[in-house]
């Protein structure tokens, strides 16, 4: 009996043995190291691992409808031995929400304060305006909008068919909304939008007058949304954002163009091809001694490329004129030089985080206008929190002295933001 | 010979009984018989239910993490997003999905939605379509595809989630292997390891990942992803899971980036199926149409009371 429970022991010793031997590759199943391949120890990983140590952040807002945005903002002219160019404190406040069972609204009111360093200062001291207002109603398959916004037409923006609302020009890319309406039909692969603006904001040099502003602008979207492609065209009455002067009246001219257009954006492997073309009709431009009406065919072409937290962007973009004349000119402060049939301009532009910190940073590079221009922009922002980022910039500008942009030679800035949003 | 007989019949025995232990032993820990394709079939498959016609309501806390007292601790304040979402399964056999996510805090970032289609066919590229209210327009995103071996897929909202890790199906995509089956945290687990087939390997940003599935719930409990020369890279701890409306899943998805010592935890603090979700609601419209988006909104938000 005894040699009966010996071998017993001993088999189910065997039984054992093969058992674990069957399951001797089981690291993977154990878990008190949480990341294999660190040296470092974490204890086995569950439901009550508190990640926040019990410190829930809380986020829920005092005033939950309203959005307070504080910045302070200063600019320096490393030229003129850095003295300041800017120096305004902003105060933001908005609310968004809904009006009815159909209706959104959103407000948002900008308070500016130009301190006596800021340049601006001179002409004045403060400023209130509306920088998005609106009211947006939605029925079935119809969606009309009203107010003061922004409308972005084209894939690049800035480009042939980012034409709507005016830009701060190549040191302030920043959009400027208008006072709009809109109504857009939406179809299941496509929609249809017209836009009207009974007062097209114009951008002219403060020393001549405008000499005609009763024009108003109107257009017409048909977007189609395909898989891996969106394409849109276009076809409007539009102001140009900024006045040509008449280089024989000395007066600003802004009458309207007819533009027509198409836009698509294509995703291939690991990038998307943007594309823009427009057909602009009646476009004002100075000749030698009178100003005329000529058509140009603007275009441009883009490629975004993301990969992970970087991302660039280059983009070339072309306006050429159709039935050009040598003596075409473009009016610049001091006279006029001479245009070019076609004007290329180029961009390169790279975003990326800095490690996996708080910090990213951007560096850009545009030639415009066939080399007349150069501008190299890099800035570095920093996330403080959620409610706190810090911006570091700097644009530096290289221009030919014969061409249009002369007095932009050696044009320098560094530029320092501080915002809170709340 | 009787002897021997009687000696053979306990020898005989003993052998069964040694095997019986040593089977039984392995029964412990090894309850199925299906293949480590079919256990991410019914992977897939559940991962589909709790996602069909779902509204949910998530917190994204984001942080650098470090290790105090032997825990894994935040090591700086947390950057935090409420993001409300919305999602359906569509096309072929219900295989496809369509989702959007739209920002609710905070400020600085509220408004900001991205509309994702991710499609079951390997032949068919997923898309992802962000709206930016400062420039009035919808962008679409190209989501990457690069065959540079070092880049990672777009993250989602600067999470450490990437576009790639909340994709579904493609499970011709990849091949898989069953490494290993036992007991993990308590539950019956099977090892499987994901390799992604050369196509899809160009267009990836790992070079595999290792998921250790509940084989009774059929439920992921925690994925290591390795990039293309082998190294772990990130790792995805699921926590909380429950049953809900009868379907099993976690409610707090932690993503480790081993790599820059950041995790996103996605808190899941709400969470409503069979909510009645137009497809019509799932396209660019949400996006541009701030009306529109409420008005559905309101709506799915009174479903889930």
């Amino acid at each position: 009996m005894a040699k009966l429970i010996n071998k017993l022991i001993i088999y189910i010793f065997v039984g054992l043995a093969f058992s674990s031997f069957a399951l001797a590759d089981d690291s993977l199943l154990d878990d008190d190291a949480l990341f294999e391949g660190s040296d470092k120890d974490f204890d086995s990983w569950s439901d009550d691992v508190d990640l926040f140590e019990g410190n829930e952040i809380n986020i829920t807002r005092l005033f939950p409808w309203l959005n307070i945005g504080v910045a302070q903002k200063w600019g320096f002219n490393p030229v003129n031995d850095w003295g300041t160019t800017k120096e305004r404190t902003e105060l933001i406040l908005g609310t968004t929400g809904s009006i009815s069972d159909t209706g959104y609204g959103e407000l948002e009111l900008k308070a500016t304060k130009y301190w006596p360093s800021d340049s601006y200062h001179s002409t004045k001291s403060s400023n209130v305006e509306i920088e998005r207002a609106f009211l947006q109603y939605s029925f079935d398959r119809w969606s009309a909008k009203l107010g003061r916004y922004t409308i972005g037409w084209g894939e690049l923006e800035g480009g042939a068919l980012d034409v709507v609302n005016p830009s701060g020009g190549l040191t302030d890319p920043a959009i400027t909304s208008q006072w709009l309406i809109s109504a857009t039909h939406y179809g299941d692969e496509s929609d249809i939008s017209v836009f009207y603006n009974p007062n097209p904001s114009i951008t002219k040099s403060a020393l001549v007058a405008l000499k005609d502003d009763r024009h108003r602008e109107f257009g017409l979207r048909y977007g189609l949304n395909r898989e891996g492609s969106d394409m849109a065209f276009y076809a409007g009455q539009l102001i140009p954002n900024n006045a040509v002067t008449n280089l024989t009246d000395g007066l600003a001219y802004a009458s309207p163009y007819e533009l027509f257009g198409f836009g698509m954006n294509k995703v291939f492997d690991d990038y998307l091809l943007k594309f823009d073309i427009a057909y602009k009709r009646n476009l004002q431009h100075n000749r030698l001694g009178q100003l005329v009406k000529a058509d140009r065919v603007d275009w441009d072409l883009a490629f975004d490329i993301t990969e992970g937290d970087r991302q660039w962007l280059f983009s070339i973009n072309s306006q050429y004129w159709l039935n050009f004349f040598n003596d075409y000119l473009t009016p610049t402060l001091l006279g006029s030089v001479s245009s070019e049939k076609n004007s290329m301009t180029y961009m390169a532009n790279v975003t990326d985080e800095i490690g996996e910190t708080d910090w990213s940073w951007n560096l850009s590079n545009i030639v415009v206008a066939n080399n007349d221009l150069s501008l190299i922009t890099a800035s570095l922002d920093w996330d403080i929190s959620d409610n706190l980022n810090a911006k570091l910039s700097a644009a530096r500008v290289n221009a030919k002295l014969d061409r249009a942009f002369s007095l932009l030679d050696d044009y320098q800035r560094v530029n320092l933001e501080v915002k809170f949003q709340y | 010979m009787n002897r021997l007989l009687h000696s053979a019949n306990y020898s005989l025995l003993f052998v069964l009984i040694s095997a019986f232990l040593a089977l039984s032993s392995l029964q412990v820990h090894a309850e199925t018989d299906l293949s480590a394709r079919e256990i991410m079939e019914k992977v897939d498959e559940e991962g589909r239910k709790s996602t069909d016609s779902a509204f949910t309501r998530m917190k994204l806390t984001t942080c650098k993490y470090g290790i105090s007292g032997g825990k894994i601790k935040c090591a700086e304040k947390a950057r935090i997003k409420l993001v409300e979402s919305a999602q359906i399964n569509t096309g072929e056999n219900n295989k496809d999905t369509k989702s959007i996510a739209i920002i609710l805090q905070p400020s600085s970032e509220k408004g900001i939605g991205m509309l994702s289609y991710s499609y079951d066919d390997s032949d068919r590229d997923n898309e992802t379509w962000l709206y930016l209210s400062a420039l009035g327009k919808v962008k679409r995103i190209s989501v990457r595809n690069s065959e540079d071996e070092e880049t990672e897929s777009a993250s989602i909202f600067g999470t450490e989630m990437t576009t790639e890790d909340q994709e579904t199906g493609k499970l011709d995509d990849y091949t898989y292997e069953l490494l290993d089956q036992g007991e993990f945290r308590g539950r019956e687990v099977a090892v499987i390891e994901s390799t992604p087939k050369p196509h899809r390997l160009s267009k990836s940003s790992y070079g595999k990942t290792q998921s250790w599935i509940d084989t009774e719930r059929f439920i992921t409990l925690k994925v290591q992803m390795f990039d293309k020369y082998n190294n772990p890279i990130k790792k995805l701890e699921v926590g909380k899971v429950e049953k809900i409306n009868d379907i099993w899943m976690g409610r707090s998805l932690t993503f480790f980036n081993t790599v820059s010592n950041r995790l996103t935890n996605m808190k899941l603090e709400a969470i409503n199926f069979d909510i009645d979700i137009k497809e019509d609601f799932l396209t660019q419209r949400a996006l541009t149409d701030q009306a529109f988006r409420e008005k559905f909104l309101k709506n799915l938000r009174k479903q889930a009371k």
